[in-house]
C-alpha cells in the first residue's frame, strides 16, 4: 500500500512539472495592437503617426504604440457601476470614454515646443510634449482625458494654494463642481480605483493615489481633505469638547498641565516638556496619559531635558514645518532632509505668546506676540519675522480660524465669533473654556458619540 | 493484492495521459485563438511599420526565465487591460518571491531614477512591497526618505508622479508583516519627510497600524466613492 502511494506521489509530481513547462509564460505578441485597431485609432483621432516615431503595433518603447495602448485602455476599460444610484455624477459617460474623446479631438501630434507642459490643446488639436512621453501609462491616459476637456472651452486659472500658488502658470480649477479638465481627469482616476474591473492591479492602485494626490493640488477649493473640528478644553480642565459637523462630543483629556495645541494628527496638551495626546475619536475609559507619538511632537521627547516656550507644526504650501522657541527666545526650524534641528536664531523680543491665527485674517500662519502686544508673522521659507499692523488684544487668550471665520477664546472663558468687525458670542456653546484649537479629523475615521 | 496494485497504476497512468493530452489541446487552442486576434503587422501604402519586431525565440525564452526579463514583461502588462486582475496579483506575488538581493538593489536604483519609465518604477515599488523582507523594506524607506534621486538632484515636488510613487512606497512599508518594524519605519520617515501630502500619508498609515483608523486604501476608497456620488 505504501508503495502504491509513493508511486502515485511521484507520478503526480511529474504531472505538475509537465504542466509548468507546457504553458507559455506570456507571448510578447499577445500585447500587439491589431492593424485594424491601429488604422481605426489613427483615423478617429487623426494621429500624426510620423511625429510619434512611425507606426508601431507591438514595441511599447515606441511612442506610437504607447498612444495606441492608452486609447485601447480608454476604449475597453470596464467599470462596475450601480445603475440604481441616481446620485452618481458623471462629467463623462462612463460607458463611452472613446466616443467622447473622439468627439473632442481634432488631431494628435507629438511636439516639444513647450517644455514645461505635459501636453496642450489648441482648438481640439493636442500636442503631446516630452513630459507626456515620460509619464506612466496612467499618467498619459489621464493627460488625454484632461486635454479633451479643454476642447469644450474649460480653462484653468491661477492657483491660490498648493505648489503652483504664486507662479505665473494658470494651473488650477475653481472647484470640482466646475467640471473642468482637472475634475474630469480625477473622475477617471476615481472610477478606475473604485469601479474598475479589468485594469492591472498596479494601474488601479496608482489611479487611487493619483486621485488623492491631485485632489488638493489643482483645485482652489480642495475637494478631499481632512475636515476641521473645534476642540475646546473646559475651564476646569477635566474634559474637552469636540465640535464636529454640528455635533458636540465629550472627550477625555490627560490630567496634566499644558496648553491645548493642534497637531498634524489631532491634539496634545503641551507643557513645554511633554506632549500628551488627546484622543479625538473615542474615549478609552482609562485615565492613562499617553505621549504623542504620531505627530512631530515626538521630536520634543527626543530632547526631554529641554523645556521649550513653544513648539508648533504647521503647513505652508506643500511643505510641513516644525519650529520650536526656547525659553531664551531663540527660534529653530526642523531641517527634515538632514533629520536635525536647524541653527537657533535669536528673537529680538520676549515672546509672551504665540498663535496660529490673527484676528481679522482667515489665513493661518505662525504668529509671535511680544510682551507689549506687538505681533510678528513668521515666514518659514526665509525664517524672517514681519511686524503686523494690529496689536494683540490682551483680552484674547486664543484666536483660531474655523470654516473661514475667526473664533476667539476670551480670558473670561467665553468663545466669540468675529462677524464683520464685531465679536459676538458663538451660538454653538455657552460653556466656558480654558483652551481652544481647530483640529484635523480624517474622513476615514469615525467619531464615536458616548 | 498485486492485481489491485497494477489496476491502480493503470488507472492513474490513464488519468495522467488524459489530463496531459487535454492540457496540450487547450494550450494549442488558446495559442491559435490569440494569434487569430492578433494579425501580424503588414505594410500599408500609407502606414508603414518603421521598426518591425523580430523575436528570437531561443533568446526570448532565456530572457523570460530570469527575473529582469519577467519584470519587463510585467511592466508592459500594466499598459494592457486584464481579464483576470486577481490572477495578475498572484503572478506579482510569485514574481516578488523570485527576487534576489541584487534584484532588490536594481529595483531600488530604478525607482530612485526619475528618468526611468513610470510603469516600471510603479511595478518595482509594488514588487518591493510584496517581497516583505528587510532589504526591500530598506529600499522603500530610503526611496521615501531620501531628498535626492540617484542622479543627485532633489526630487521634484511639483511632479505628481514622484509624490504618488513615494505614497505607494509608504503603503508598501505599512503592509510589512512585522507591524512593529513598519510603525518604527514610518516613525523614522515622519522626521525625514517635509512634503505635506507624504507626511499626511505617513501619519494615516501609522494610525492604521495602531488600529486607530482603517487602512490607507480603505480611507481613500471611501473618500473617492463620496466624490463620485
Amino acid at each position: 500500500m505504501n508503495k502504491l502511494f509513493l508511486s502515485a506521489l511521484i507520478l503526480l509530481t511529474q504531472l505538475n512539472f509537465a504542466q509548468a513547462e507546457d504553458i507559455p509564460y506570456r507571448d510578447p505578441e499577445f500585447t500587439c495592437t491589431t492593424q485594424g485597431d491601429a488604422n481605426r485609432y489613427v483615423a478617429d483621432f487623426r494621429i500624426d503617426v510620423k511625429s510619434f516615431g512611425g507606426l508601431e503595433l507591438c514595441n511599447s518603447s515606441v511612442e506610437t504604440k504607447k498612444l495606441f495602448n492608452d486609447i485601447a485602455i480608454l476604449e475597453q476599460g470596464a467599470f462596475d457601476t450601480n445603475p440604481q444610484n441616481k446620485f452618481i455624477r458623471g462629467f463623462v459617460d462612463v460607458k463611452n470614454y472613446y466616443g467622447w474623446l473622439k468627439q473632442e479631438t481634432r488631431g494628435i501630434e507629438r511636439g516639444n515646443d513647450i517644455p514645461y507642459a505635459t501636453a496642450y490643446n489648441s482648438g481640439g488639436y493636442f500636442t503631446m510634449q516630452d513630459g507626456w512621453a515620460k509619464l506612466s501609462t496612467l499618467g498619459r491616459v489621464g493627460t488625454f482625458v484632461h486635454e479633451a476637456r479643454h476642447t469644450a472651452g474649460f480653462r484653468h486659472i491661477g492657483c491660490n494654494q498648493g505648489p503652483y500658488q504664486g507662479s505665473s502658470v494658470s494651473g488650477c480649477d475653481t472647484n470640482y463642481t466646475y467640471g473642468g479638465s482637472h475634475a474630469v481627469e480625477m473622475e477617471y482616476y476615481a472610477r478606475v480605483s473604485v469601479q474598475g474591473t479589468n485594469f492591472h492591479p498596479v494601474y488601479k492602485k496608482m489611479a487611487r493615489l493619483m486621485a488623492i494626490a491631485r485632489s488638493n493640488i489643482f483645485f482652489n477649493t480642495p475637494i478631499i481633505q481632512s475636515r476641521e473640528a473645534v476642540l475646546a478644553l473646559t475651564a476646569d480642565r477635566k474634559e474637552a469638547h469636540l465640535f464636529d459637523n454640528g455635533t458636540w462630543y465629550k472627550r477625555e483629556v490627560p490630567s496634566a498641565e499644558g496648553r491645548l495645541k493642534r497637531t498634524s494628527f489631532g491634539a496634545v496638551l503641551f507643557d513645554g516638556l511633554n506632549a500628551l495626546a488627546v484622543e479625538l475619536y473615542q474615549n478609552s475609559g482609562f485615565g492613562d496619559v499617553v505621549s504623542d507619538v504620531y505627530s512631530y511632537y515626538k521630536l520634543v521627547a527626543e530632547k526631554n531635558n529641554e523645556k521649550l516656550k513653544d513648539f508648533e507644526e504647521f503647513d505652508a504650501g506643500i511643505k510641513r514645518y516644525v519650529v520650536k522657541i526656547t525659553n531664551a527666545n531663540k527660534l529653530a526650524a526642523y531641517d527634515f532632509p538632514n533629520g536635525t534641528w536647524g541653527r537657533e536664531q535669536a528673537i529680538p523680543f520676549n515672546v509672551a505668546r504665540t498663535s496660529t491665527a490673527m484676528l481679522g485674517k482667515t489665513q493661518t500662519g505662525y504668529y509671535l506676540v511680544s510682551s507689549t502686544g506687538e505681533v510678528f508673522s513668521y515666514n518659514p521659507q526665509n525664517q524672517r519675522l514681519t511686524s503686523q499692523s494690529a496689536n494683540w488684544d490682551p483680552e484674547n487668550k486664543e484666536v483660531i480660524v474655523y470654516k473661514g471665520q475667526n473664533l476667539v477664546l476670551k480670558n473670561n472663558g467665553q468663545i466669540q465669533i468675529l462677524s464683520g468687525n464685531t465679536l459676538l458670542p458663538w451660538s454653538e456653546t455657552n460653556n466656558l473654556y480654558s483652551g481652544l484649537i481647530t483640529t484635523p479629523l480624517y474622513d476615514g475615521f469615525e467619531v464615536v458619540k458616548e | 493484492m498485486k492485481s489491485i496494485h497494477y489496476v491502480f497504476i493503470l488507472v492513474l497512468a490513464a488519468a495522467i495521459f488524459f489530463v496531459e493530452y487535454d492540457l496540450s489541446r487547450r494550450t494549442e487552442k488558446l495559442a491559435i485563438a490569440n494569434k487569430k486576434n492578433q494579425t501580424k503587422p503588414v505594410a500599408d501604402t500609407n502606414l508603414t511599420p518603421v521598426q518591425p519586431v523580430v523575436i528570437d525565440q531561443g533568446e526570448n525564452a532565456a530572457i523570460l526565465k530570469n527575473f529582469i526579463g519577467k519584470f519587463k514583461q510585467e511592466a508592459v502588462q500594466m499598459a494592457q487591460l486584464q481579464n483576470d486582475p486577481e490572477a495578475v496579483q498572484v503572478r506579482l506575488m510569485a514574481l516578488a518571491k523570485e527576487m534576489s538581493s541584487s534584484d532588490v538593489q536594481s529595483l531600488y536604483e530604478l525607482i530612485s531614477d526619475d528618468k526611468k519609465d513610470g510603469d516600471q518604477r510603479a511595478l518595482a515599488i509594488e514588487l518591493l512591497s510584496l517581497k516583505n523582507d528587510t532589504a526591500s523594506m530598506l529600499a522603500l524607506q530610503n526611496f521615501v526618505g531620501n531628498n535626492k534621486n540617484v542622479n543627485g538632484n532633489k526630487w521634484d515636488r511639483k511632479k505628481e508622479l514622484e509624490t504618488v510613487l513615494r505614497a505607494q512606497a509608504v503603503e508598501g512599508i505599512a503592509s510589512f508583516p512585522q507591524k512593529d518594524i513598519a510603525i518604527s519605519t514610518l516613525g523614522f520617515l515622519q522626521s525625514k519627510v517635509d512634503e505635506k501630502f507624504l507626511s499626511d500619508r505617513i501619519s494615516r498609515a501609522a494610525a492604521g497600524l495602531n488600529n486607530l483608523a482603517p487602512s490607507l486604501q480603505q480611507q481613500d476608497e471611501e473618500a473617492l466613492k463620496n466624490l463620485l456620488e
